[in-house]
């Protein structure tokens, strides 16, 4: 069984388009469906509606399509369709979030955008098929963020992971591939590293071996604590384990029997939690027989009863009648199909987005998606060897 | 019986096509079309699938990384049935607003289209849309039927209230 619980944090109308927390947990950035981003504090509290709306922040023009906040400089860089990021810094004195400007050089919407897990550098997904590689120059007299761009991909960049050593770059396109990239910077880095690479390679060249064929639009990555494994997952509902330690060969390939993932994040070492069109998270894991397969949808398994849902369910004659009354003329279903209209799921729409929530007694996942709803899962009580965790 | 299986078949296809996201556009920027309509990109594409029940009856699904175009061919056996359905579903795209989901104009060969974007699955339950299709799809044939026999059953009264004078 797994606990979950919900929170209804923007209205369905409007939707949550992404969502980042600080290392702490205990501040949350997310973007309502439009070009304003929203900052709340205050969010260790329990009651998610005792979290306060601290800051509203507006310099994009378009929707804002990536968060990331960075655990060790505590800095949130946003991207937008409007071809900009910013990166947001907090001014204790003034209690304000100023924002600077990055030079992304591209000409068409910003998809993603991830910071480094060193926080040196961060990188931007795009629809004009390149990806900026951006880190901080204080050689004016201001300082700004200029970029190097890594070319290489045939169509829109939708997602990104970078390996723990923030030198690799794992990219998912919708040209139907997967790419390890390097993103290793003479001007940030120090030491060269390849990872679980024999020797490196320099920026922008792909590894060796390093780009994954899929069978229809890659969606999403994420690589393992260690760096060894990757995992890629595509819209035709297969998810490939790639070793890059034994020159990218395909481990094994996930063809699982419900719809396509937006989302994937590993569990530990043999665990993936997955997000996507299904509206529920699934659970993938090797252990036991040491093969990766689907274990179990973590929502609609759970005997989600409406009335388990915890929302005011009338219990009277008069209000039930009342209710399906309301049911027949608002959205014309009469009490024969009124059971196809309740979800199974937590979620009222797809899942589009999904973080590990920092914790120190448990291990919780938040996703969120266009339903507004923002909703946190257990994930440390389903028996996985969880370990250590990475926080992207 | 091949009605349950023709819609059946087309309620998991169209479940499994509905997957859509919010995608710019790759070719102007600040921009935000649907791919299946713009045709820019081959690779934002899906392979176009066409369910038929008879040779006469059959339904094209075009899915995109973003919209998905559903067209339909409804069942015209004489021609009657097909002024009908002419008027019918020229009414039907007239109001393409109000509709919401509705195309315009068909594609060539069949009667109906819906362009169906990510930003309508925002604001409606994907489930109750197919559920929707569906249902449009059995009530159209059942309308057209109807209509046939008003329109004879009309012209029957009339010519017999003529007929009438000369008795």
């Amino acid at each position: 069984q797994t606990m979950q619980s919900f929170h209804q944090i923007v209205p369905p109308s409007v939707g949550i388009s992404c969502h980042a927390w600080n290392h702490t947990g205990e501040m949350l950035a997310l973007c309502p469906g439009s070009n304003e981003l929203y900052i709340y504090e205050n969010c260790h509290h329990s009651d998610p509606n005792k979290w306060i709306k601290a800051h509203v922040l507006k310099e994009h023009d378009m929707l804002i399509s990536g968060i990331s906040w960075s655990d060790r400089n505590n800095k949130i860089v946003t991207c937008s369709h409007d071809r900009n990021a910013f990166v947001w810094k907090y001014d204790s004195s003034t209690n304000q979030w100023v924002p600077t400007l990055c030079v992304l050089r591209i000409d068409r919407a910003a998809t993603y955008v991830q910071w480094s897990p060193d926080g040196a550098k961060f990188a931007v997904g795009s629809s004009n098929k390149t990806i900026p590689v951006c880190y901080l120059d204080s050689s004016q007299s201001s300082d700004w963020y200029v970029s190097r761009i890594i070319k290489r991909h045939k169509s829109t960049v939708v997602k990104l992971a970078w390996h723990p050593n923030s030198q690799i770059l794992a990219t998912v396109s919708s040209d139907r591939r997967c790419r390890i990239i390097s993103a290793t910077m003479n001007e940030i880095d120090r030491n060269a590293d390849s990872g679980p690479f024999a020797s490196h390679v320099p920026f922008g060249e792909v590894y060796p071996n390093g780009e994954i064929l899929c069978n229809s639009w890659a969606n999403a990555v994420d690589w393992n604590s260690s760096g060894s494994l990757l995992a890629v997952a595509s819209h035709d509902s297969t998810i490939q384990i790639v070793d890059c330690t034994s020159n990218c060969q395909i481990l094994h390939t996930i063809m699982y029997n419900s719809l396509p993932l937006n989302e994937i994040r590993f569990v530990g070492e043999e665990g993936i939690v997955g997000v996507g069109h299904d509206m529920e998270p699934l659970l993938f894991s090797s252990a036991g027989s040491g093969k990766w397969a689907m274990k179990s949808k973590i929502d609609s398994e759970s005997l989600n009863s409406p009335a388990k849902r915890g929302s005011a369910n009338s219990v009277t004659k008069v209000a039930s009648a009342r209710a399906m009354f309301q049911a027949k003329t608002s959205r014309g279903e009469d009490s024969a199909n009124a059971t196809q209209s309740s979800f199974k799921t937590t979620h009222r729409n797809v899942i589009t987005h999904l973080q590990v929530r920092p914790n120190n007694s448990s291990y919780q996942i938040s996703t969120t998606g266009p339903d507004g709803l923002i909703v946190f899962w257990e994930i440390g009580s389903l028996g996985l060897n969880v370990g250590s965790m990475s926080i992207r | 019986n091949t009605l349950k299986p023709y819609l059946d078949c087309i309620r998991t296809t169209l479940t499994a096509a509905l997957c859509l996201r919010n995608f710019p556009s790759q070719i102007v920027e600040r921009h935000n079309k649907p791919e299946v309509e713009v045709r820019g990109s081959r690779e934002l594409l899906l392979q176009p699938i066409v369910v038929s029940r008879n040779e006469n009856e059959r339904c094209l699904i075009e899915p995109a990384i973003n919209s998905v175009r559903v067209s339909i061919r409804i069942k015209q056996a004489d021609e009657i049935e097909e002024i009908l359905t002419h008027k019918f579903s020229r009414f039907l795209m007239q109001r393409a607003e109000q509709f919401v989901i509705l195309r315009r104009k068909p594609v060539s060969g069949y009667d109906l289209s819906f362009l169906i974007t990510h930003k309508h699955l925002e604001d409606l339950w994907k489930h109750k849309l197919v559920d929707f299709v569906i249902q449009f799809m059995e009530d159209i044939d059942r309308e057209i039927n109807g209509m046939k026999i008003s329109v004879n059953t009309r012209a029957r009264i009339v010519a017999h209230e003529f007929m009438k004078q000369f008795a």
